[in-house]
């Protein structure tokens, strides 16, 4: 027993010594060979947590270039709107115009402006801001006029959601209604609404809000869409009027 | 067998935690109380060599330190009664030993903490293996 047990020793001690000996290459070549044999847990055990490592950093890259993605979505979207109105506006004479009073008993519903007869404006010209569509030239006098809004109980405008296509006509009760949708009419909250064009007086694609309630109507064939102004009327100062639009020219 | 294997197991386990407590050198003094004299040598050579091969300096000096103390243990065993104070104190010394010896020979740094860790985690490693193994927090000689 004791016997065996040196020749184990003796044994082991020439084997480890042998590669202290060797040159330094033959060394770390013994030792790399060994160690991809022995050393075969933590390898595997390495390469995976690293593969995990690479994994977690690709993913991370990839959420936020999703994000980045979505905020380019959402510019582009805006931007969508804003060239949509533009594009229309190009073709267009403006006439820039101050808000210099409001009618006492609608403050919303009709503006005052100092543009008139004298610089080309006729009844019916559709106004709008730069947010979009405000409304149109309801009296004309020589150097001022007024303005009914969208804001003005019984206003209507016939207007497209820019999203789905759909037709209806925008109306102004308690609240700014979009009429005609009908009950399996698919509308989204946050939808965009512009002018058609379906008219002889607004061009079409002015914004003019968006959908911010879809609700079920009692009526039965139209449900309830309610829609929130582009132009926050209550803040104007100052509005274009589009002097070749299709309005006529007509007195007052 | 059950008890060679699960040696194996725990000295794989402990291999990247030796950088700061040296476990594998508890496990070594373990097996050499606890077992055969021909499987504590040959388990000595293993862990030196995994030693060697996972913190790379030179292939072999671990090894030929690792199993030179195990034999001088081996043959310090007969003397000694092994009561909580002396096993104690033996790993002390050996693993002070083995510390100088590598410090010499590779100049291996000698790392305070390092030490103070692993002599404070000695009996607890012991314990648990002594469980594991024989099923008794400590094994009587």
């Amino acid at each position: 027993m004791r016997r065996q047990q040196i020749i184990l020793f003796i044994f082991f001690f020439i084997i480890a010594a042998t590669p202290v000996f060797l040159h330094e290459n033959a060394n770390l070549s013994l030792s790399r060979d060994i160690s991809s044999f022995l050393l075969f847990p933590f390898r595997t055990t390495t390469a995976f947590v690293e593969y995990l490592t690479i994994s977690n950093k690709r993913i991370e890259k990839l959420e936020t270039l999703v994000s980045q993605l979505k905020l380019e979505n959402a510019s582009l979207k805006d931007q969508l709107v804003v060239d949509t109105t533009q594009f229309e506006l190009s073709s267009y004479i403006l006439l820039k115009a101050s808000v210099i009073g409001r009618d006492p008993l609608n403050i919303n519903g009709y503006l005052h402006i100092d543009k008139g007869l004298n610089d080309g404006v006729f009844k019916n010209q559709t106004v709008l801001s730069i947010d979009g569509f405000v409304g149109k030239i309801r009296h004309v006098g020589p150097v001022n006029s007024i303005v009914e809004t969208i804001e003005n109980r019984g206003f209507t405008v016939s207007a497209i959601d820019i999203n789905t296509g759909i037709h209806g006509i925008i109306k102004k009760r308690e609240n700014l209604m979009f009429l005609y949708i009908r009950h399996n009419d698919t509308l989204n909250e946050g939808d965009s609404i512009m002018t058609s064009g379906m008219s002889e007086i607004f061009p079409k694609g002015i914004l003019i809000g968006n959908v911010h309630a879809i609700a079920e109507s009692e009526d039965m064939f139209f449900k309830d869409v309610y829609v929130t102004p582009a132009t926050q009327i209550n803040r104007l100062v100052s509005v274009y009027i589009i002097l070749n639009g299709r309005a006529l020219p007509t007195r007052d | 067998m059950f008890r060679y294997l699960l040696y194996i197991a725990v000295l794989y386990l402990s291999l990247p935690l030796n950088g700061t407590v040296e476990i594998a050198a508890i496990i070594v003094f373990f097996v050499i109380t606890k077992e055969d004299a021909r499987f504590a040598l040959a388990f000595a050579f293993v862990t030196g060599l995994l030693i060697d091969l996972y913190y790379p300096v030179r292939l072999g000096y671990n090894t030929i330190v690792y199993i030179s103390l195990t034999q001088a243990l081996l043959y310090l065993k007969k003397f000694l009664v092994l009561n909580p104070l002396t096993t104690i104190a033996t790993f002390t010394v050996l693993y002070l030993v083995k510390t100088a010896a590598l410090n010499v020979l590779v100049s291996a740094p000698i790392d305070s903490v390092q030490i103070v860790l692993t002599v404070l985690i000695f009996f607890p490693i012991m314990f648990l293996l002594s469980r594991i193994s024989f099923g008794t927090w400590m094994k009587k000689q």
